[in-house]
């Protein structure tokens, strides 16, 4: 794993800015794979997080979205320290929370605190509100007693509950009540940091907003920082200042929000921009959709080159080939990882969710989009080995990134046809199950 | 216009320790051959059991449908045998469910499941069957349909076992497909597949589709007429383009203002619905959404009918929510609510306050 790591690690020594309470540099996750019961073997491995970059200012929110799958709930849970990564460095304050152990970690747990998703499942069903939330003060010996149940109480009041709640049991409450609760646990050892994941997902429409005005009014009150974790980029948009686009275990792309909605840079964000449906039937019955074929690919074997390849729209041979760096696109921190972010540019957000497009440069992109979805099986036939005929639509760029000599094989002319691309892919993969 | 489906004061109640739920209580609706229709509701509004009822799903007990009927093609479901429903389900109403893999047995491969449901319903044999079902499996997308019908649930991801139980509800050309949440288990860029492919394909077969979900954005792409439900009601109902443009329920038009939405410049603050959906062991006296509603008066106190408000459009409230007088007075509330909460924040803040000057004084 040598070529994405420093890619990865260039770009993180351009996004340090000052004040950041958090800097995760090349962060990685691997979960073993083994096979036996005495004699466990490790057969392979799971690619959790691959190699992740990103600071987070103080008092700030960062949104990570992505697929289920895209290694976004590892990072919260890297973070806490529920999992030691494998490898990267993770500063909080800067102090490296990968190398603290016993003592040092549970101080550094009191300021670390994580909301869950799923609020039926977070608390014990068996203690009652007021202990669920004084637990915090208790481990960390923050108070006892009488000072402990007024602060629960002072901290139930605070995220819109009754005091007299104390006594109570979760079972007694709805789903966007128990949310309050969870947030009131996680803020009752005053930390500075909040990991959600996925806070939101598990309530109702008309209560979701009710948590995110909380989440919010508590982070202006208390200074807290969140890192946002969610597969709804509506909802990111509206709490995070800035965004983490998430792919297999990548950031694909990293942008202050409205950059990234404005002017996606990534195919993979411009994809899940399109995606998501929006509640007005006029701008809905005419949207132009880009829509991804397959699904994502195991995380046990990443594909080659750029690993989101395998669905991107407009992948060309390069893609296959070469990991793209994570790199600034454009001067001011919006960072991507792809070959062809110009080109992806081309097409703004506004003309992917607005009824009305213009015709422009990103009518030929819309365009391999469709001839994509109509080879789809030719795609998965490739894949999986069978050799299709050379599609005519693959017609490498006007600068050819091929010609730069760039590659690190030996010999360039067997990579000028996908034939034998794919013909040397599906040996390799042949070497593989072997 | 003649209805496929038309579901008259429906009333199905769950027996429980504690009393009885009302889970659905009084819905009326109807779907005509082709229609697309969209229910919405939050979480315990009767949404699902509504389609389980259609189905005769309902577990008995503790389910039970006290009332109503449901006619579908002129004869009542609920009056007809169990072995003539059991004709009806699958081959004349097909059903998608949320969760691909809880529906799909795990121990059978795709292609016999699929299989014999060509087999119970069109008597299909051998290599007819067998024909049938890759063609069948090809058409909703499944890459090697020949040798995917060796395979088992597992061994597919959550989009293609959902493509698998659409291939399932389609294998009989139904009439009706009823859809309960088919995406909500899913990712986005799969999400947008699997409702392509829902609409592509009843398209083509002509088939009515009621689809449930609780997001509106998915309703406003794939559906021509919604209702919306709350609390085991119907409180609203109308088509697409004008329940969007013009919701006449005050839970409604809370619902649309609550969701960010990515087309629009983005908002400070979201507008939510107080309160939380009632408990329907005790549903309120009078309208079920008076507790939360800016609207509400002492007229509240007596349950609204559905009325007519526009061409198609019915609603379940006594007053016009576009109607400035009535605009004011939710204003009013709207405003009194917002001091209420600038109140908390208040005394948030002070407790924050608080705290800090404790810490410093214990450091």
């Amino acid at each position: 794993m040598s070529d994405p790591m420093q890619a990865s690690t260039a770009g993180s020594a351009t996004i340090s800015a000052r004040d950041n309470i958090l800097e995760i540099s090349n962060l990685v996750m691997h979960f073993p794979l083994t096979s036996g019961i005495i004699f466990q073997t490790t057969t392979g491995y799971v690619h959790a997080i691959d190699g992740v970059s990103f600071s987070v200012q103080r008092g700030t929110t960062l949104g990570i979205v992505g697929e289920s799958g895209s290694g976004k709930t590892t990072i919260g849970r890297c973070l806490v320290r529920l999992y030691k990564p494998t490898g990267g460095s993770m500063l909080f304050e800067g102090m490296d929370l990968t190398l603290l152990q016993g003592e040092a970690l549970r101080g550094i747990r009191r300021k670390i605190q994580m909301i869950f998703q799923d609020p039926f499942a977070s608390l014990n069903p068996r203690y009652s509100v007021g202990s669920s939330i004084g637990e915090p003060l208790r481990i960390h010996g923050l108070a006892n007693g009488r000072q402990a149940r007024e602060r629960v109480e002072e901290l139930l009041e605070l995220v819109g509950l009754n005091p007299t709640f104390y006594d109570r049991y979760p079972h007694e409450f709805s789903g966007g009540q128990r949310q309050r609760i969870v947030i009131a646990r996680a803020i009752s050892s005053n930390p500075q940091c909040i990991i959600a994941d996925e806070p939101v997902s598990a309530l109702d429409v008309s209560i979701r907003a009710q948590i995110l005005n909380l989440m919010q009014r508590l982070q202006r009150q208390l200074g807290l920082t969140y890192l946002f974790i969610s597969h709804d980029l509506s909802v990111v948009r509206h709490v995070a200042d800035k965004i983490a686009v998430m792919y297999l275990g990548k950031i694909m792309e990293l942008a202050d929000r409205d950059s990234i909605y404005r002017s996606p840079k990534h195919p993979y964000t411009q994809a899940l921009l399109s995606a998501v449906p929006i509640p007005d039937p006029g701008v809905e019955k005419q949207r132009q959709r880009i829509i991804l074929t397959g699904d994502l690919p195991s995380p046990i074997n990443i594909p080659k080159g750029c690993r989101f390849h395998t669905r991107c729209p407009i992948a060309q041979q390069i893609c296959r080939e070469v990991e793209p760096a994570f790199e600034d696109k454009t001067g001011a921190g919006h960072f991507a990882a792809c070959h062809f972010s110009e080109q992806v540019a081309s097409m703004t957000s506004s003309e992917l969710l607005s009824s009305e497009r213009p015709v422009s440069l990103s009518d030929s992109f819309a365009a391999s989009a469709y001839e994509r979805a109509l080879h789809a099986e030719e795609a998965t036939n490739r894949r999986s080995g069978v050799l299709p005929s050379l599609s005519e639509e693959v017609v490498l760029p006007a600068a050819d990134p091929l010609s730069n000599g760039e590659l690190s094989l030996s010999t360039t002319d067997e990579l000028t046809t996908e034939d034998s691309f794919s013909e040397k892919v599906s040996g390799l993969e042949d070497e593989r199950s072997e | 216009m003649e209805s496929l489906l038309e579901i008259n004061n429906l009333k199905t109640h769950f027996r429980t320790r504690d009393g009885w739920v009302h889970a659905v209580d009084g819905v009326s609706f109807n779907i005509a051959p082709g229609e697309k229709l969209g229910v919405v509701g939050e979480s315990g509004c009767g949404k699902s059991v509504t389609a389980l009822s259609i189905m005769r799903l309902v577990q008995r007990p503790p389910g039970e449908i006290v009332d109503g009927s449901i006619l579908f093609g002129g004869q009542d479901l609920l009056d007809i045998s169990e072995s003539s429903m059991r004709k009806v389900r699958g081959k004349q109403i097909g059903m998608i469910f949320q969760d691909p893999l809880n529906s799909l047995n795990p121990v059978m491969t795709i292609g016999n499941q699929i299989t014999e449901v060509l087999e119970l319903h069109l008597g299909l044999r051998g290599q007819a069957a067998r024909n049938r079902t890759v063609e069948l499996l090809r058409e909703v997308g499944i890459p090697e349909a020949e040798k995917r019908l060796h395979s088992y649930p597992h061994q597919f991801s959550g989009g293609m076992r959902q493509r698998v139980m659409i291939a399932m509800a389609l294998a009989c050309r139904p009439q009706l497909i009823i859809a309960d949440e088919p995406t909500t288990a899913l990712d986005v860029t799969v999400q947008a597949q699997i409702l392509e492919l829902i609409n592509s394909i009843s398209t083509e077969y002509k088939s009515a589709v009621m689809l449930i979900t609780h997001d509106l954005g998915v309703v406003a792409g794939m559906t021509d007429r919604v209702v919306v439900m709350y609390a085991g009601n119907v409180i609203e109902m109308a088509p697409t383009d004008e329940l969007f443009a013009n919701p006449r329920h005050p839970y409604t038009l809370g619902l649309l203002a609550s969701v960010p939405r990515l087309d629009e410049e983005r908002q400070d603050m979201l507008t939510p619905i107080e309160g939380s959906p009632p408990d329907l062991l005790h549903p309120p006296q009078g309208c079920r959404f008076a507790p939360r509603c800016l609207f509400v008066t002492n007229q509240c106190k007596n349950p609204p009918p559905l009325r007519n408000v526009g061409s198609n459009h019915i609603a379940a409230c006594w007053y016009d929510i576009n109607n400035p007088a009535e605009q004011q007075r939710a204003e009013a509330r709207r405003a009194a609510r917002l001091r209420q909460l600038e109140q908390l924040d208040a005394t948030a803040q002070t407790i924050v306050a608080s705290t800090l000057d404790e810490q410093t004084t214990a450091n």
